[in-house]
């Protein structure tokens, strides 16, 4: 403690200890979902105690507080479990993040300092197992990186508090050496792993205990400003990749449809009450609607983290794949997922138009065609806008036509009815369209619905993928028209004059693009996924094959393994000139070979003065080497000479060396080892 | 290991500044090796090789080669005994346990030739007798370098013959600072008392066979000459004689530290000395240049050829 500890402590070193110490805070807040109370509290101690440390204010008798507080925090701990969440997880963080705290703010000794340190590192662990996030990368390399200042700087303190005679127990490049090593190391051994451990999916396991988040706007019943509210939200939803999209189809054009809303009371809608049926399963795809002989295009969603009530599916989908657990459908376009699921990918066919000469479903019932009680301006509405039509699609073209002049698409003076929004205001956002162009088919007879989902997104060319965010959320017409749902949209498309338009730059682009990857081949990648990949990859490998034969001209018998045995004649040739051809030098291949080994702690005693380029050459002794390199640590020079008498002794001498001379001489081998100057010292 | 330590301070309280060198010189008297002194004149050679000889209490003799000087004048000459009416062997100069031949390649090839047979078989022969010479036998030369006026360079089987080479530099500013105040040119520093006696010699060498040369200090050795003969530069190599001085110098060397083992640090100390006049490099002989070039070739060999551990 005190002002000549921290003095004896390079600030860069304190500062690198403080930080690892409270970098396994910053995982668990940023990544998990341990309680933030108690994380406020370890942060705030963490402060208080640094700040106090900086300024090194004593902190004599305070410790005596240190036990009291311990016993609270483990009651704490306990209340919480037995009387409280009843969580073990969050019982036993908790006792972790208080016993972390009263550390904080009362150390005592050095080895304070190492249990903060082993702390900090248990609670990173914390957050590796728990979380499905990209930035984890960066926390890991900073941790490590750290992690070598702040054994360095503890290392000093207990030189310091010991009394500074001890030889430091690990160098600390050595550490920061190692830990680099195995940074590198571990990326490289977990991608090897990854590729070739059969894979789960799981992403699945690890979302339940990821941060989850609700979304509002899709649920039973919807006001009129539901979707709009969410728009705000610029977050990701979903990434969606088209691996096969049939000819016109446009990724940003299409509507992905997470709900339908079929009973409207005024101000509010809601699903049509039906029962709930499970939604068949032909092998692994669950069947939304009967096989059609039409071009399909395919959809495979990743979902972000996120709680949501309903399955988002494109019009028109034809059949799902994923592990999604029993869906159910009330057979008007609504799909909800189990309850508790959590699908965070899965893949979708698609078709946009759908065949004509399919069996014709049965035409929905007449909760498509009900308005709201006391609707009769509407009814004149759509007699006067939809009377010169013919059939059912001409008219709901008309509807729609007719919000394409007068209206503005405004979020601020909106109103509050659909009649206001008709008849006075003409301005409102696209909950006001969908509703208002809906009863106008219904009061013109044509069965319509309201649908809220996403609509289009944004293509990042960087990956080949759809990006939608909150902001595309959005609410639209259906029309029964011709036996099938039709989508129809009133809103007019504003581009970039929409007020919820944001382009993201390219540089974001970049960082969307590795979270995806992140997604779909680390979070969310399964044993399918990895076969596909493969069998890919091996496909891909033979044309590569074929084309680089065809463009050397070579005669296709010419089989690969004739190919392989020149490649191995070829190293094997390679490696025997290898070791043929070692001494470069005039001299240097004819060393001694009757010369006995020499004994370990020598050997890297002798390392260690060649690394610090103490050998000048392969003739300089390591005589002359010790003695030029301590001579400028006169602390080692006694230790230099008894070493180099026994050594001599014993590499030289008549007679080797008693058991405890040579215990002697591999002990002072091994102090000049560790003592001396990195650097040269002239 | 008393009387080594009081024959070294005896030598070095003449000669200031020079332990390296007085080390070697006395690693080779207590290796049996003669020893060749050069540098410029005034640097102490003589100085040195008196107060080897001085320290020591046997015979010393000293001769001074000038280019009139005969074989005769060196080994000894037959003379008619009037009263015994027979030849009688009158022993010249070099019938001494140290002989001190100053200026060597001042003399004609002839009389540095007379030496051959005494420094490389410690015997004589005059005409059909031969006569052993006494035992320590010990040849102190000097020698001015070649490029100086009057030389004869010394031939390389001569050259061979001596153990060490030693070039005494000029001394350290201390050591010369401290020789100008104490010393005038008509009271020179000597009247060393001597410390030892033949038989003592004879002792200490016999402990110094018997230090240790493990195999792979041996093989190191033998590493270094052979590099020695395979260098591009190199006309002649060092001789098997040069390995065997190497050697014993190393473990002369290593018994004056007090050990009983030769390390690789012995051998790289004494390899210069006795392994740089051994060393004839290609082009012409006697050049200005090539004793340094020598050096150069010694040093980079030292460095390469790589020592045990």
């Amino acid at each position: 403690m005190g002002a000549e500890r921290r003095a004896r402590i390079p600030a860069i070193l304190w500062f690198s200890l403080r930080a690892h110490w409270a970098l396994g805070l910053l995982p668990l807040a940023f990544l998990t979902e341990i309680s933030r109370p108690a994380l406020s509290l370890a942060a705030a101690a963490f402060a208080a105690g640094a700040v106090l440390d900086w300024n090194e204010s004593p902190r004599r008798g305070w410790d005596r507080a240190a036990s009291p507080l311990l016993v609270a925090v483990c009651a704490a701990a306990a209340g919480n479990l037995f009387a409280g969440s009843g969580d073990l997880l969050a019982s036993v963080s908790l006792l972790l993040l208080g016993v972390q705290s009263v550390k904080f703010l009362l150390p005592k000794t050095h080895r304070d300092g190492w249990q903060l340190c082993a702390f900090s590192f248990l609670e990173f662990l914390a957050a590796a197992a728990t979380t499905t996030e990209i930035q984890f990368a960066g926390f890991l390399f900073l941790f490590l990186v750290l992690s070598a200042g702040a054994m360095w700087a503890l290392q000093v303190e207990e030189a310091a508090e010991t009394g500074g005679a001890a030889a430091p127990r690990a160098r600390p490049g050595f550490a920061v050496l190692l830990l680099l090593f195995s940074a590198v190391g571990g990326l490289l051994l977990t991608a090897a792993l990854f590729a070739v451990t059969p894979r789960i999916g799981i992403g699945q396991f690890l979302r339940r205990l990821g941060n989850r988040e609700s979304i509002t706007g899709f649920s039973n019943a919807i006001s009129l400003r539901d979707v709009t509210s969410v728009k705000v939200d610029r977050r990701v939803v979903a990434r969606i990749e088209f691996p096969a999209l049939a000819a016109g189809v446009s990724p940003p054009g299409l509507y992905l449809r997470g709900a339908t809303y079929a009973r409207f009371d005024g101000t509010r809608w809601s699903r049509a009450r039906r029962p709930l049926a499970k939604v068949p399963k032909s092998g692994i795809h669950y069947v939304l609607s009967p096989p059609k002989a039409v071009p399909l295009s395919s959809a495979e969603i990743f979902l972000e983290p996120m709680d949501r009530p309903a399955l988002f599916v494109y019009a028109g989908a034809v059949s799902l794949e994923g592990t999604l657990g029993e869906i159910r459908t009330d057979g008007q376009g609504n799909y909800l997922p189990a309850e508790g699921s959590s699908a965070v990918r899965y893949r979708m066919l698609f078709s946009r138009e759908e065949s004509r000469r399919g069996k014709r479903s049965p035409g929905p019932d007449g909760v498509y065609l009900t308005l709201p009680p006391a609707s009769d301006g509407i009814r004149d509405l759509a007699t006067l806008v939809t009377s010169q039509g013919s059939s059912d699609a001409e008219r709901a073209e008309l509807a729609r036509r007719f919000f394409l002049s007068g209206f503005r698409y405004t979020l601020t003076d909106t109103a509050s009815s659909v009649e206001e929004f008709l008849f006075r205001k003409k301005a409102g956002f696209c909950e006001h369209y969908a509703t208002a162009l809906t009863l106008l088919l219904r009061a013109a007879g044509i069965p319509a619905r309201v649908a809220a989902g996403y609509q289009g997104g944004e293509w990042s060319d960087v990956g080949n993928y759809l990006i939608v965010r909150q902001s595309d959320a959005h609410a639209w017409t259906e029309a029964w028209i011709g036996g099938r749902w039709v989508t129809l949209d009133a809103t007019p498309i504003l581009g970039e004059n929409s007020p919820f338009f944001a382009r993201t730059g390219m540089f974001g682009m970049y960082v969307d693009w590795s979270r995806q990857r992140w997604i779909k081949y680390v979070v969310n990648y399964s044993l399918r996924m990895q076969a596909e990949a493969a069998s890919g990859g091996w496909l891909a490998l033979r044309r590569s094959g074929t084309r680089i034969r065809r463009f050397l001209g070579m005669p296709a018998g010419l089989s690969g393994r004739k190919i392989a045995a020149f490649g191995l004649a070829l190293a094997a040739l390679f490696l025997a000139w290898r070791m043929r051809g070692g001494g470069g030098s005039l001299f240097s291949g004819r060393k001694g070979a009757g010369d006995p080994p020499l004994p370990r702690p020598y050997a890297r005693l002798l390392r260690r003065l060649a690394a610090g380029a103490r050998r000048r050459s392969a003739g300089t002794p390591l005589e002359a080497m010790l003695r030029e390199t301590v001579a400028g640590t006169p602390a080692l020079l006694s230790h230099a000479d008894r070493f180099l008498s026994l050594y001599h002794r014993d590499r030289f001498g008549p007679h080797s060396l008693s058991a405890a001379e040579s215990a002697e001489a591999a002990r002072l081998a091994d102090l000049l080892r560790r003592g001396l100057p990195r650097t040269a010292g002239r | 290991m008393d009387l080594v330590f009081r024959l070294r301070t005896n030598i070095e309280t003449v000669l200031l500044g020079k332990s390296r060198e007085v080390e070697l010189a006395l690693a080779s008297f207590l290796a049996g090796g003669h020893i060749l002194l050069e540098d410029i004149p005034g640097t102490g050679k003589t100085t040195l090789a008196r107060a080897i000889s001085a320290s020591i209490s046997g015979t010393f003799r000293r001769i001074q080669f000038t280019s009139d000087l005969l074989p005769q004048d060196v080994v000894g000459v037959h003379i008619f005994d009037a009263d015994k009416r027979s030849f009688t062997f009158s022993p010249g100069p070099l019938f001494a346990n140290i002989v001190l031949a100053d200026e060597i390649n001042r003399s004609n090839p002839r009389a540095q030739s007379a030496l051959l047979e005494a420094m490389g078989e410690r015997q004589v022969s005059v005409d059909t007798k031969t006569y052993p010479l006494p035992d320590p036998f010990l040849v102190i030369a000097t020698q001015n370098p070649f490029e100086l006026h009057g030389t004869y360079p010394l031939p390389e089987s001569q050259l061979d013959r001596f153990n060490l080479r030693i070039r005494l530099s000029y001394p350290d500013r201390e050591s010369e600072l401290r020789l100008i105040r104490e010393n005038t040119l008509a009271s020179a520093r000597d009247g060393l008392l001597p410390v030892i006696v033949p038989e003592q010699t004879r002792q200490i060498r016999a402990l110094v066979e018997r230090v240790t040369v493990r195999d792979s200090i041996v093989g190191y050795i033998y590493r270094i000459v052979e590099a020695t003969r395979q260098h591009p530069l190199v006309r002649l190599g060092a001789s098997p004689r040069g390995a065997i001085g190497l050697k014993s110098t190393s473990q002369a060397l290593a018994f004056l530290a007090g050990r009983d083992f030769v390390t690789p640090g012995d051998v790289q100390k004494t390899a210069k000395a006795t392994l740089c006049h051994r060393i004839f490099l290609k082009g012409e002989p006697g050049e200005a240049s090539q004793a340094d070039a020598g050096d150069a070739i010694l040093a980079e060999i030292l460095e390469a050829v790589p020592s045990p551990v």
